[in-house]
């Protein structure tokens, strides 16, 4: 019996499993590949009605959007922990603090692989008889780099930090990028070693060595080991008659003669260069590189290097071509220039590590640091969060309860009171045991005051009864159980208490706890070991100079002494204390706290190269290469019998101009819309899709439309499936009315 | 009994032999070798062509094929444009295969830097003449002239202009072809 059952539950899993399994246009264009393989083709019509010019425009449109969708699909989606979505370019969030160069940052070399523009290319060298091609790239080289001059750093800091820049209150609240002279770099680098006779220091005016170096082409007529003699311009390839702008000028290339030579005109300027030859025309200096000529006039064309710098000697360590000549922001780094492996790079020379340097700031005219010829910039681009909770730490005389709020402990007591200003009423919480109190004030009390009591007592006030000091904590020197609470950051406010040396007179530190920066120390005292308590904050009360009060530092005896600066500073924790100087005689300590604290207050720093694109936007995914095979494209002549191709179908084109269309629809090849016959009409497009289309397991689809931009605006269905999932759900055909850039899907 | 082992009687064979296995392995060696290839991998990728990557990489580049790979690596270039003038229904079917080749092959290719980014918009046009595609700074212009209207086969580089000529269609194919693996610079045939 029991087999039976078990036999009935197969049977009807089988029977239903293919209806389990049914795949449809909802499932495009999943069904096309095959273990993460593309294994399809993709058909185009050759039939007669292919010859009309419109028609032939949508299904050129059609393969256009189906070949870059499908080629889009070759790739996987992982997840990353989110952040800035750069498009070619490289974004990483940084502790403040923080080193550009560290390895889970941007690490020393930027290929690439890591920022888009930077070349990975093939160069040719041929001086003399001697004539080889090299593999050469680009690297941007940030701090700290092993074997490079790039060797100081460059880091993520603010006024406390001090990672790089000076630990300054002049730099306010301030995130800064801030950076030494040789903390960065670019470099041409030859990836195989120079043969003899192939050396930069061979190059000659008429061997030159021509390279793509920062974006620009320099041609190296001489050098030495360390020095060069070069010119630097824009490559630009030409045919006659052709025109390309040079700063604020007009070049254009007039003729090309049989021998070499070529008639360039700068704004209405002519001249004639020979081959190999450069010539200064209306102010504008001209290289003819390389022609090609051919009878056709429209066919010749040369191969120009055009700039407005003449050619100039350039020793290691002078200002890179452009740059001030007593003050360069980039210099040359020459090096080994007679030898087969040459140094061949440029050095950021200044120092922008104190407030007046003009270091980028987030939020400023201008967050980057800029190479040369805008090939590559580093940039802040923003920290996690804009939101903060202003807290005020101050003495006060309070109204103190027991526990249970009923008995009053005190009718006006002298005590510390921690506020969270506006917002919500919990900017504390205070833990007892495995209660957690919160509230937006808590007030800090000497226990048993005037009377030698080296404890405290702490109360939080209960809105949700009568907004009482209630009692939490008795007469502790020393507690962890204080928390500042906003949102994600949850820091803690660790009392600690001691008496003053050979006195009963009680003095208290509320340290707030770093996580990735330091301590902030707050100093309070009894006025005397018979005060009633705390009457002011710091070591004395209404003083106009303030010394050891408020300190920052890790290192008890070190620490860094702030009570004194008279502009808000951020620790490197995101903190910002406020105006301690002028906070202080008030009684006052402000600080705010952000949403995020610690390593969580991160600075997203962007590096962005000479073919990054637009940036921003918040992602959490990115596209990681998977190996593929791609999709081929076939006549429809070429797939004579489709049953036996092994490979799944794409049929761009309708039953008049596709062979293979008509054939999965049943049709006589050619048929036209007016014979009647099609699931569509007049003005719709039409995609279908066909399980065991020619032969089993063969899957098929079709995307067609009565006209031209019927199919067009199919095709873009498939562009764009991801928008029409639920349209395609469900579905194995379904009709495409509207254009092709907003189409509309309907079921057929 | 005493066996005598006469060397004359086991050169022939052996040298039969020996003969026999260098023309297999010389066979064996030339089919390999003149084996169409139509897969090459480029940093992961797979690409598989419509025809013998061998056949196309002898198709000539006018100037050189530096030229032609930095004009699709140019950076300020952000769209490739097709330009092909409608002829026959067999011509017209073979620009909707090539376009189809260029643009997923570059697609791919372009891919292939992931996590960079490199978007380049595709596009087409039809022209009646091939005299007013004019010069563009961001636009990588491809223009089709098809058999028919070629008398020889090549690829011209010139002005962000790419001509492809083809004197037949398999050359057709073939200039595709090679245009997409000049553009790659680096890949390995798939054998």
């Amino acid at each position: 019996m029991k087999q039976k059952v078990i036999a009935a539950f197969l049977t009807v899993m089988a029977l239903l499993g293919p209806i389990a399994m049914a795949v449809d246009l909802g499932d495009y264009p999943s069904f096309l590949f095959e273990k993460g393989n593309l294994d399809a083709y993709v058909v185009v019509g050759t039939g007669a009605a292919g010859a009309d010019a419109a028609g032939l425009a949508s299904d050129v449109a059609g393969a256009i959007d189906i070949a870059v969708r499908l080629a889009g699909e070759s790739y996987t989606e992982v997840s990353t922990s989110g952040g800035t979505s750069v498009s070619g370019g490289e974004s990483q969030d940084l502790d403040l603090g923080d080193r550009l160069n560290d390895t889970d940052n941007f690490g020393n070399t930027l290929e690439d692989d890591d920022l888009a523009g930077l070349q990975d290319a093939q160069v040719t060298i041929d001086i003399g008889s001697v004539d080889n091609d090299y593999d050469v790239h680009d690297e941007v080289r940030l701090g700290n780099n092993a074997g490079s001059p790039v060797t100081a750093l460059l880091a993520v800091d603010t006024a406390l930090t001090g990672a790089v820049a000076s630990v300054d209150e002049d730099w306010k609240d301030s995130v800064v990028l801030a950076s030494k002279s040789g903390s960065m770099g670019y470099y041409y680098v030859f990836d195989d070693t120079l043969v003899a006779g192939n050396y930069l220091a061979n190059a000659t005016e008429d061997d030159p060595i021509t390279l793509d170096f920062l974006g620009k082409t320099l041609e190296i007529t001489a050098a030495t080991a360390t020095s060069l003699t070069a010119q630097v311009g824009d490559e630009v390839s030409l045919n006659a008659g052709d025109s390309v702008t040079v700063g604020s000028k007009a070049v254009k290339l007039e003729n090309v003669g049989s021998g070499g030579s070529v008639l360039v005109s700068v704004d209405g300027v002519t001249a004639t260069i020979g081959a190999d030859s450069s010539k200064t025309v209306n102010g504008v200096e001209v290289k003819n590189k390389d022609t090609f000529y051919s009878d056709t006039f429209s066919e010749r064309q040369a191969v120009l290097i055009v700039g407005v710098d003449a050619t100039k000697t350039y020793s290691d360590g002078d200002e890179y071509i452009g740059q001030d000549e007593d003050d360069p922001d980039w210099v040359w780094d020459l090096a080994s220039l007679n030898g087969a492996s040459p140094r061949l790079g440029i050095l950021w020379d200044q120092n922008k590590d104190d407030p007046e340097d003009g270091a980028p700031m987030l939020g400023g005219s201008d967050p980057c640091y800029h190479f040369p010829n805008d090939f590559a910039k580093v940039c802040l681009d923003k920290v996690s969060t804009t939101d903060y909770q202003t807290y005020e730490f101050k003495d006060s005389t309070e109204e103190l309860f027991d526990e249970g709020g009923s008995v009053t402990l005190s009718s006006s007591a002298s005590v510390v009171l921690l506020k969270s200003m506006g917002g919500t009423k919990d900017g504390f919480k205070l833990t007892v045991g495995s209660t957690t109190y919160e509230s937006d004030q808590v007030a800090i009390q000497v226990n048993n005051s005037g009377s030698g009591g080296s404890g405290v007592n702490v109360y939080y006030k209960d809105h949700e009864n009568g907004n009482k000091f209630k009692k939490a904590l008795n007469n502790v020197t020393s507690s962890g159980a204080l928390k500042l609470n906003y949102q994600d950051a949850q820091p803690t406010l660790t009392v600690t208490t001691t008496n003053l040396a050979g006195t009963s007179q009680l003095k208290m530190n509320l340290t707030l706890e770093s996580d990735t920066g330091d301590d902030v120390l707050f100093y309070f005292e009894e006025s005397s070991a018979t005060s009633s308590g705390f009457t002011y904050v710091g070591h004395s009360d209404s003083d106009s100079t303030q010394a050891s009060d408020l300190l920052y530092g890790d290192t008890a005896g070190a620490e860094r002494d702030v009570s004194g600066y008279e502009e808000d500073v951020r620790t490197g924790d995101g903190v910002v204390l406020l105006d301690p100087d002028s906070n202080s005689p008030s009684d006052t300590y402000k600080l705010k706290l952000p949403a995020d604290f610690g390593t969580d207050f991160e600075v997203t720093v962007v590096a962005y190269g000479p073919g990054t694109t637009a940036t921003s936007g918040t992602g959490g995914k990115v596209k990681q290469v998977v190996p593929v095979t791609s999709a081929v494209a076939k006549l429809d002549t070429e797939v004579p019998a489709p049953a036996s191709v092994g490979k799944d179908l794409v049929l761009v084109g309708g039953p008049a101009v596709n062979r293979l269309t008509a054939q999965v629809m049943g049709l006589t090849f050619p048929h036209y819309g007016g014979q009647g016959g099609l699931p569509y009409a007049e003005g719709e497009g039409y995609v279908s899709y066909h399980a065991n289309g020619f032969a089993t397991g063969q899957d098929v689809v079709t995307v067609q439309g009565w006209s031209a931009e019927n199919t067009r605006a199919a095709a873009s269905v498939l562009q764009q499936f991801a928008s029409f999932v639920s349209k395609l759900d469900g579905q194995t055909a379904v009709k495409v009315t509207g254009s092709a850039t907003s189409p509309v899907v309907s079921g057929a | 009994m005493k066996v005598v082992l006469k060397p004359k009687k086991f050169i022939k064979p052996i040298l039969i032999t020996v003969i026999i296995i260098a023309l297999l392995s010389g066979f064996l060696y030339l089919t390999i070798k003149n084996k169409p290839i139509t897969q090459v991998k480029h940093h992961r990728s797979i690409f598989t062509f419509r025809d013998n990557v061998r056949d196309a990489e002898k198709i000539k580049i006018v100037p050189d094929e530096s030229q032609l790979n930095k004009a699709f690596w140019n950076y300020r270039m952000t769209n490739i444009t097709y330009y092909y003038a409608p002829l026959d229904a067999k011509t017209n079917g073979y620009y909707k295969v090539e376009i189809f080749e260029l643009t997923n092959k570059l697609t791919q290719m372009y891919n292939t830097r992931r996590p960079i980014i490199i978007v380049k918009n595709f596009d087409a046009e039809q022209i009646t003449s091939f005299e007013n595609v004019t010069r563009e700074d961001e636009v990588l212009k491809i223009i089709f002239v098809p058999p028919g209207l070629a008398n020889e086969t090549y690829v011209r580089v010139g002005g962000n202009r790419i001509w492809i000529y083809a004197k037949n269609y398999r050359d057709f194919d073939l200039a595709v072809i090679k245009t997409i693996l000049t553009a790659m610079r680096k890949y390995e045939l798939v054998t």
